[in-house]
C-alpha cells in the first residue's frame, strides 16, 4: 500500500470518524443566518430574550444599539430585528432585507398600518395553540389597522379583538407588544420560527439546575427516581469540580451522578467564562479554566460517568411561566422554539411532586437529548453517608454541654421569673393591704 | 483548659444565683409569715443592758441615745451605756449633757482614752460588757435611730424562745433620699435582709448578726468570751460563736431601726473594704468547722460565704478576665457564651428578685426604684467586685506583712 493512498485512507477515517459526532448535533441545528438586532440604549429589556430566542433558532445574532450603528450596517446582514424604530426609520429601505419590527412607532413607515396607545390594562392573547393574559399594563399599542395577514388576537378589558401582529408581507413582521415574561413570548417564537423559515423540530428539555458537589445526594437520587418513575427525562447541569477528588464528597457526588444516569438523566457539565482570561479580573491563576474543565471533566469520567456537551441554545423557561399559559388543547404542544425548562433541586417532596404533576398535567412533550444514550441499572453506594465537609480532629470541647446548660438556665430563669411576678402580684395586694387599707 | 475554666466559672456564678432564687422565695415566705403573726409581748420585763460603742460620733450620738431613752420599756428595766470610745470630737460634752437632762435615767457614758480604748468596735463593746447589769445585752451603733417597739419585740422574742442565742431586727436607711448611693444601698439593705437573713432562716434557722439592733443572751457573751477584738467584722465572728453553741439567731423584721448610711463612694469603700476582710477572717478562723460533723447546721452559712467571697468573686474574675482576653484574641475559647436571651433574662431576674423585697416596705413599690434596680445592676453590683478583690488584697497583705488590723470607722454626716 503506498503512502499516498495511506493518506487518503487516513482522511476519509477522519472524516467518516467526525460525521459520526457531527451528524447529530447537526441535525438538530439548522443553516446558520447572520441576524442583526437593533435596538435603543434607552429601553433594553428585551435584547437579551430576544437575542437568545433567535439563539435557540441557530441563528448567529449581532446586537447593535443606536449609538452604534453606521448608516447601511444592515446590508451586510440576512435578517433585520428592530426592537425601537426611531432613530433607524430615515435610513434604511424596509423591503431590501427581511424586517421584524417589535414595538411601538412604526406606523410611520410601514405602509397601512395604524396602531394606537392604550394605558392602565390588561391585554388576553389567543394563539394558535395557546392563550394567556398579561400582567397590568401602564402603557401599550394595539394594532387598529393594517394590511396584510394577522397572527393571533389581543382584546383589552371590556373591549374589542386586536391582532396580535400582522404580517405584512413575507420579508416585513410586526409585532406591537412583547414581553419575555407572558405568553407574547410564545407569540413571537412562532413568529419567529416563521420569518426564519424554520422548519425543524422544536424540542422542550428538562434541566436542573445549581448541582454541585455539596449537594445532598440523596436529594439528587429521590428527583432521579421521581422522574424516572414517570418517563420524563432531564438534564442535570453539574459544576465542575477543580481539585480533593479523593474527598469522600466527590466520592458520594460521583455515586449520585452514576445513580441520575441509570435513571434516565443527561449529565451536562456547566463551562463558565473566564474573567481573567477576557480581562475583567486580573490575572492569578496560572492555569488556564480551560485546562481545569478539562480535568473536571476526566476526573467526572474516570468515575465512569458520561458528561454530554450541550451544543445547541435553549431558550430557559421557569415553570411559573407555564403556568401562566392555557393551552387551546389537552395536549400542551410543542413550543415553537428550543427550550429548557429549567428547576433548582426540589427541597422538599412537596415542591418535587407538584413539578411533576405541571409535567403531566399539562400534557408537556419532554425530549431527551441522549435518546441514544443507555441506562445502565447501577445500586450506588455511600449515598446515605452524611454530607459533612471533612472534620480535623478538634480538641474536646464543653460546646455541646454548654448549650444543654443554656436550654436548661433558660427554662429554670423562666420558671423563676414567672415565680417572682406572682410573687410581686400577691405582694402588691399585700402591700396595698397593709400600708394604704383605710381600716 | 480554658474551656474548663470557663465552664466551671459559670457554672459556679449560676448555682449561687439558682441559691439566692431560692432564698428570695424562702424569705418571701417568712414575710408572710410575720405578717399573719402575732407576736406575744413578754409581761415579765427582764433587765436589758443597750450598749452603743461611739468613736467620734458628735454629729449623731444626741439623736441616738434619745431615741433609746424613748424604748416602750419600763425605764427601771433597762440601762443605756455608751461607751465613747476615744473620741475627740465633743461626744463627751454632748452625752454629759443628755445625762444631766436625764437625772431618772439609767444611762452610762463610758468615756476611754487611747489607752484603753481607741481599737476598735470588738473593744469598745467588751468595755462596755464589764458594766452591764442586764440578763440581755442589745446592741446599737451611735449612728442608729430605733423605733420605740423595737426594744420590746427584741426581749419579747427572745425571752419567749430558749433555744435563740440572739435576735436580731432590721435596719432601714434613714438618709436613703439623700443621693443614688444611698438609694442603691437602701435598696441593697431592704434585699439583703429580706433574701440571705429571712430566706436563710426560714430554709436553715440561719442569721448572721448585723452588728446593729439586735439582742443576745449575756450568757451566751460571757462563755464566748465577749467580742473577739481581732475581728473587723465582730458582727460575723459572734454568729458564728452562737452557732458553735448550738444556739440559733432569729431575724424579726418587726423591730426596726433607722441608721446613717454612707453618703460618698469614698466612705462607702472603706466601710465595705473592712466588711469584706472581717468575713474573711471570721471564715478562715471557722474554716475548719465545716469539717466537724456536729455543726451541720453552720456548714451552709460557711459555704455561703466562702462561695461569696472566694469562689463567686474568682468565678467572675476568671470569667471576665477570659473574656476580655478572648476579645483581644490572647486566648480562644470555644464556648460561645451564653446567649443574649439569658442574659436579658438574668437581668429581668434580678430586677424582679431585689424588687420583691420593697414590697415589704411601705414607699419602697414604685416604679422608680425599679429603674435604679436596673442601674444597680450595671454600676453598684460591679463596685462589689472591686471592693471583694481589693478588701482580699489587703486581707493577704495584713497576713503576710502580720500588719495589725485597723479598725475604720464609717464617716457620719
Amino acid at each position: 500500500m503506498s503512502k499516498k493512498y495511506f493518506f487518503i485512507l487516513k482522511l476519509m477515517l477522519c472524516f467518516f470518524i467526525s460525521l459520526i459526532y457531527i451528524l447529530p448535533l447537526q441535525a438538530s441545528s439548522h443553516n446558520s443566518s447572520d441576524v442583526l438586532i437593533l435596538y435603543s440604549t434607552e429601553d433594553t429589556q428585551l435584547v437579551a430574550p430576544v437575542k437568545m430566542l433567535v439563539e435557540s433558532y441557530g441563528q448567529a445574532v449581532t446586537l447593535v444599539s443606536d449609538e452604534e450603528y453606521t448608516l447601511n450596517l444592515e446590508k451586510y446582514y440576512d435578517y433585520i430585528i428592530l426592537l425601537s424604530p426611531s432613530v433607524f426609520y430615515k435610513d434604511f429601505e424596509l423591503s431590501s432585507i427581511p424586517t421584524f419590527c417589535i414595538g411601538n412607532g412604526y406606523d410611520t413607515f410601514i405602509d397601512g398600518l395604524v396602531t394606537s396607545p392604550v394605558s392602565n390594562t390588561q391585554l388576553t392573547i389567543n394563539l394558535e395553540n395557546w392563550s394567556g393574559t398579561t400582567n397590568f399594563l401602564k402603557e401599550t399599542t394595539v394594532i387598529t389597522d393594517y394590511i396584510g395577514k394577522v397572527y393571533g388576537n389581543s382584546s383589552l378589558t371590556f373591549d374589542r379583538n386586536y391582532p396580535f401582529s400582522v404580517i405584512i408581507n413575507p420579508d416585513l413582521y410586526y409585532v406591537p407588544y412583547i414581553n419575555a415574561e407572558d405568553i407574547s413570548l410564545l407569540g413571537l417564537g412562532q413568529l419567529l420560527k416563521d420569518f426564519f423559515n424554520f422548519t425543524e423540530q422544536t424540542k422542550l428539555y428538562i434541566t436542573v439546575e445549581d448541582i454541585s458537589v455539596l449537594t445532598d445526594p440523596n436529594r439528587l437520587t429521590t428527583l432521579a427516581d421521581a422522574f424516572y418513575t414517570k418517563g420524563i427525562p432531564f438534564m442535570v447541569y453539574i459544576d465542575p469540580v477543580y481539585t480533593h477528588y479523593n474527598y469522600p464528597a466527590f466520592v458520594r457526588f460521583c455515586e449520585a451522578l452514576r445513580y441520575i444516569e441509570s435513571r434516565n438523566g443527561t449529565l451536562v457539565l456547566n463551562t463558565f467564562f473566564d474573567r481573567q482570561e477576557i480581562g475583567l479580573y486580573p490575572k492569578v491563576i496560572d492555569e488556564s479554566l480551560e485546562d481545569k474543565l478539562m480535568s473536571s471533566k476526566a476526573a467526572f469520567q474516570e468515575a465512569g460517568l458520561h458528561i454530554f456537551n450541550l451544543d445547541i441554545n435553549l431558550y430557559p423557561l421557569s415553570f411559573e411561566f407555564l403556568s401562566r399559559v392555557a393551552s387551546q388543547t389537552k395536549v400542551f404542544g410543542d413550543l415553537p422554539f428550543n427550550a429548557s425548562l429549567t428547576l433548582s433541586l426540589p427541597t422538599d417532596q412537596e415542591s418535587l411532586s407538584s413539578i411533576i404533576n405541571t409535567v403531566n398535567d399539562k400534557w408537556l412533550s419532554v425530549y431527551d437529548i441522549t435518546p441514544d444514550q443507555v441506562n445502565e441499572p447501577y445500586i450506588p453506594n455511600l449515598i446515605a453517608t452524611p454530607d459533612t465537609p471533612t472534620v480535623q480532629d478538634t480538641p474536646a470541647s464543653f460546646q455541646g454541654f454548654f448549650n444543654h446548660g443554656n436550654k436548661l438556665l433558660i427554662i429554670i430563669i423562666g420558671t423563676s421569673i414567672t415565680v417572682f411576678l406572682l410573687i410581686i402580684v400577691l405582694g402588691r395586694h399585700l402591700y396595698k393591704q397593709k400600708f394604704y387599707s383605710k381600716k | 483548659m480554658i474551656d474548663l475554666l470557663t465552664l466551671i466559672a459559670i457554672i459556679c456564678i449560676w448555682t449561687l444565683l439558682l441559691v439566692n432564687i431560692v432564698l428570695i422565695c424562702a424569705g418571701y415566705i417568712y414575710y408572710v409569715k410575720c405578717e399573719k403573726r402575732e407576736l406575744s409581748l413578754t409581761t415579765t420585763y427582764p433587765m436589758v443592758s443597750i450598749m452603743v460603742p461611739a468613736h467620734n460620733e458628735g454629729k449623731v450620738i444626741v439623736k441616738t441615745v434619745l431615741s433609746l431613752l424613748a424604748f416602750d420599756y419600763p425605764k427601771d428595766r433597762y440601762e443605756i451605756i455608751v461607751i465613747n470610745d476615744n473620741s475627740s470630737d465633743n461626744s463627751a460634752e454632748l452625752l454629759a449633757q443628755i445625762q444631766k437632762a436625764h437625772p431618772d435615767r439609767n444611762l452610762k457614758i463610758i468615756n476611754t482614752d487611747n489607752i484603753i480604748g481607741g481599737k476598735g468596735k470588738s473593744n469598745a463593746l467588751n468595755i462596755g460588757f464589764q458594766s452591764c447589769h442586764g440578763d440581755y445585752i442589745v446592741i446599737y451603733d451611735a449612728d442608729n435611730t430605733p423605733e420605740k417597739k423595737a426594744l420590746l419585740y427584741l426581749v419579747s422574742e427572745i425571752e419567749n424562745d430558749p433555744s435563740l442565742g440572739a435576735v436580731i431586727g432590721k435596719f432601714r436607711t434613714r438618709n436613703r433620699n439623700v443621693n443614688l448611693l444611698t438609694r442603691f444601698i437602701n435598696i441593697e439593705t431592704l434585699s439583703f435582709q429580706w433574701m440571705a437573713q429571712a430566706g436563710r432562716w426560714q430554709l436553715f434557722k440561719l442569721c448572721t448578726i448585723p452588728g446593729t439592733n439586735f439582742i443576745i443572751r449575756r450568757s451566751v457573751l460571757e462563755e464566748v468570751g465577749g467580742w473577739d477584738v481581732k475581728a473587723l467584722s465582730e458582727d460575723t465572728e459572734i454568729s458564728f460563736s452562737i452557732y458553735r453553741m448550738g444556739y440559733y439567731i432569729k431575724f424579726l423584721p418587726m423591730a426596726v431601726t433607722w441608721e446613717q448610711e454612707p453618703q460618698t463612694l469614698k466612705v462607702w469603700f472603706k466601710q465595705r473594704t473592712r466588711w469584706v476582710k472581717g468575713n474573711i477572717y471570721v471564715l478562715i478562723k471557722n474554716f475548719p468547722l465545716l469539717f466537724k460533723p456536729n455543726v451541720k447546721r453552720i456548714r451552709f452559712d460557711i459555704l455561703y460565704f466562702l462561695s461569696i467571697y472566694f469562689l463567686l468573686l474568682t468565678s467572675l474574675l476568671i470569667s471576665d478576665s477570659i473574656l476580655i482576653l478572648n476579645m483581644i484574641g490572647l486566648v480562644t475559647s470555644s464556648i460561645g457564651g451564653f446567649s443574649n436571651i439569658i442574659w436579658f433574662m438574668a437581668v429581668i431576674l434580678f430586677m424582679l428578685g431585689t424588687y420583691i423585697s420593697l414590697t415589704t416596705e411601705k414607699g419602697e413599690m414604685n416604679i422608680s426604684n425599679l429603674f435604679i434596680i436596673l442601674i444597680m445592676y450595671v454600676t453598684y453590683t460591679k463596685l462589689w467586685m472591686i471592693v471583694a478583690l481589693y478588701g482580699f488584697m489587703m486581707y493577704i497583705q495584713d497576713v503576710v506583712l502580720k500588719r495589725e488590723t485597723k479598725w475604720y470607722k464609717t464617716e457620719r454626716f
